[in-house]
């Protein structure tokens, strides 16, 4: 299975370097399917409780200069006629988060928002793209861990929806690793030395550091929680260094709304996860696709931000990648789609060709129209349809009667060459 | 069983695969599929459910990083130059040596007590010849010197000898290659072991790692004290 999933993944990889829209079928399909997707994704938010909100494309430099986890290279910013620094949104939460601290201060909470979208940033090292398609989801205003289970759950569905039929949740919480130190009563350095050990995934040196403070004798306990794959039982056997473990504890109560929930089995505990994203203040989690390691959306609890923004509250979200998303979900997609039929007459038939288009319209089918000139209609039409990707031709002859040609020789593979 | 079933390990062929079969012995697999790895390149273990790769000792990491292995052997020198991209689980103790920086023996002697000397005494910028790239700027840059790194992929001893480079960082083990070259060590950088890697990836979804890993564990653990078998 991993072989296979390493052949996909380099296929993958090799389809993102390639310029994935060289090729107009390929753009047509895609924005096909990213509409698809966000429609699909704005009836499961709708269903959920949360409402759909448009975020401005150009907001001010100030709301990404407190908390901001992009480094400021990676914004795009232009100068207005009042000589104000304006960014293409790098990404949607901290306008919200503003706006929740501000102008709907007063309104009722919890808020439950949604939005869909392109966020921009600058490519960085030469990777990654200018703009990123985003959908996600805010709750504004609630600090219980069921809060954090209910964004799990629906990133969860949000994902089963648009057909992606594995993906694992890996949940971490960003504040876990400095109350372990505390614990365990590791020097600055140490603690520096745990946390470079776990971002670069090397346990041997976190045994090391861990087994300095040998007499707390839970190395291994730990060390389970920081490979990937620990589960709510392993957290349960840390659950004797105390309270003082608010974010062990924290994890382990999301994890438990995450199973009444039904989605725990989704859900891997992974501690490392800590390390990267800085204005996460509570629980972190990530979706990603097994097979091809792609993150499909992240993310977590930010109680900090709408503080900076000067009214202090809690705040969680994820924000699903589109672009990833359309990968993983491609393989298992097409075979449910609608036909494309092309409707070709002579131009004495004209009427009968469109009465025909119109009807095979109401019938659910996508129809394009195509009138030769006078003479027979030979085989070569099946090729030029066949080009354009038309499932089938209805040619209507000079009789005004009706022929149907396949013209569909795809396997499933639609628009890749 | 089941294709998915079979655990892949990439073995890394020269000084570390006799232990690394070693090991794979003490864990009880048969040793007559092992014994056809220096032979062939890849070998399955229908028995034990394993399949064995071998490769190049600087490929371990790309093969299991990008999911052609799930797991890996391969030493800790390898992996300071690529970080985070495998898990890193145990130290299996075996095929220990270091990273040192070295240099000409009369120089080294003559700053043994601060290295920080040495390396300005040559002019700017030091020039290092290593195998080591990354690790080499990364404990370079503590010094604050203005550095040019020689990347070289072998016989780095010869690289002070014929004026290519002021000081090397390679790994020592007894030190007999430095002296038959009129250097010697100046600085020790970090000590390297054997180490066991495995994909993010299969340590979550594979099956069958759980079971596996401990008694892998068990045998490090053992291997730490008494090294070599």
């Amino acid at each position: 299975m991993l072989l296979t999933a390493a052949k996909d993944f380099s296929q993958l990889t090799k389809r993102r370097r390639g310029d994935m829209y060289s090729n107009l079928g390929r753009m047509i399909e895609r924005t096909r399917i990213m509409r698809e997707h966000v429609s699909i994704l704005r009836e499961t938010f709708d269903a959920w409780a949360y409402d759909e909100v448009i975020v401005p494309v150009l907001t001010d430099h100030e709301l990404f200069r407190r908390q901001n986890p992009l480094p400021s290279s990676a914004l795009y910013k232009m100068i207005d006629g009042e000589g104000e620094v304006l960014v293409l949104r790098p990404d949607m939460t901290a306008p919200l988060a503003h706006m929740a601290a501000g102008q709907w201060r007063d309104v009722p909470r919890p808020i439950r928002l949604c939005y869909f979208g392109e966020v921009y940033r600058r490519r960085l090292n030469g990777r990654g793209t200018h703009t990123l398609t985003q959908a996600g989801v805010e709750l504004l205003g609630a600090e219980e861990p069921e809060a954090d289970a209910e964004l799990i759950a629906l990133a969860a569905e949000a994902l089963c929806a648009l057909g992606v039929r594995q993906f694992q949740i890996n949940l971490g919480h960003n504040g876990l690793l400095a109350e372990l130190s505390d614990v365990l009563d590791l020097s600055p350095g140490e603690d520096d030395e745990l946390r470079s050990a776990l971002a670069d995934r090397d346990l041997v040196g976190a045994r090391d550091v861990l087994e300095r403070r040998r007499h707390c004798g839970l190395v291994e306990p730990l060390l389970r929680i920081f490979a990937p794959g620990a589960t709510a039982d392993h957290l349960a056997l840390l659950a004797e260094l105390g309270e003082s473990l608010r974010g062990l504890h924290r994890l382990r109560h999301i994890f438990e709304a995450a199973m009444d929930l039904g989605v725990h089995e989704r859900v891997q505990i992974d501690v490392s996860l800590a390390g990267d994203f800085s204005y996460y203040t509570g629980a972190i989690f990530e979706m990603y696709c097994p097979q091809s390691g792609a993150r499909l959306g992240v993310g977590g609890r930010y109680d900090g931000l709408l503080g900076s923004f000067g009214s202090p509250g809690a705040a969680t979200g994820f924000a699903l990648d589109l672009d990833m998303i359309q990968e993983a979900a491609a393989c298992h997609e097409k075979a449910g789609r609608q036909k494309t039929c092309l409707v070709v007459a002579d131009g004495h038939r004209r009427r009968t060709a469109y009465q025909r288009a119109a009807q095979l319209r109401d019938e659910g089918h996508r129809v394009a129209v195509k009138m030769i000139g006078d003479g027979p209609v030979g085989r070569e039409i099946e090729s030029w349809a066949r080009a354009r990707d038309y499932d089938s031709v209805i040619v209507i002859d000079a009789c005004g009667c009706e022929h149907t040609r396949s013209a569909s020789t795809r396997t499933g593979g639609g628009y890749d060459e | 069983m089941m294709n998915e079933e079979y655990v892949t390990l990439a073995l890394p062929k020269g000084r570390l695969l006799a232990p690394s079969l070693c090991v794979l012995r003490s864990l009880g697999i048969p040793s007559d599929a092992l014994d056809e790895i220096d032979r062939r390149l890849c070998v399955f273990d229908r028995d034990s459910g394993f399949r064995y790769l071998l490769v190049r000792p600087s490929d371990v990491v790309t093969y299991v990083s990008e999911g052609a292995a799930d797991l890996g052997i391969v030493g800790k020198d390898t992996l300071l130059e690529t970080p985070g991209s495998v898990y890193e689980l145990y130290d299996l103790g075996f095929g220990r040596c270091h990273l040192a920086v070295a240099a000409e023996k009369e120089m080294a002697k003559q700053h043994c007590d601060n290295p920080g000397n040495l390396y300005r005494s040559r002019g700017l910028p030091l020039r290092i010849a290593t195998k080591y790239p990354r690790t080499t700027e990364k404990h370079f840059r503590t010094y604050g010197l203005d550095t040019h790194i020689i990347a070289l992929r072998g016989s780095i001893e010869l690289a002070p000898l014929v004026g290519l480079a002021d000081v090397i960082v390679d790994l020592v083990s007894s030190g007999r290659t430095l002296k038959a070259n009129q250097l010697a060590e100046v600085e020790f950088l970090a000590d390297v072991t054997a180490r066991l890697i495995a994909n993010p990836v299969s340590l979550k979804v594979h099956r069958r790692m759980g079971t596996l890993l401990e008694p892998l564990r068990r045998t490090a653990e053992a291997g730490k004290d008494e090294p070599g078998c």
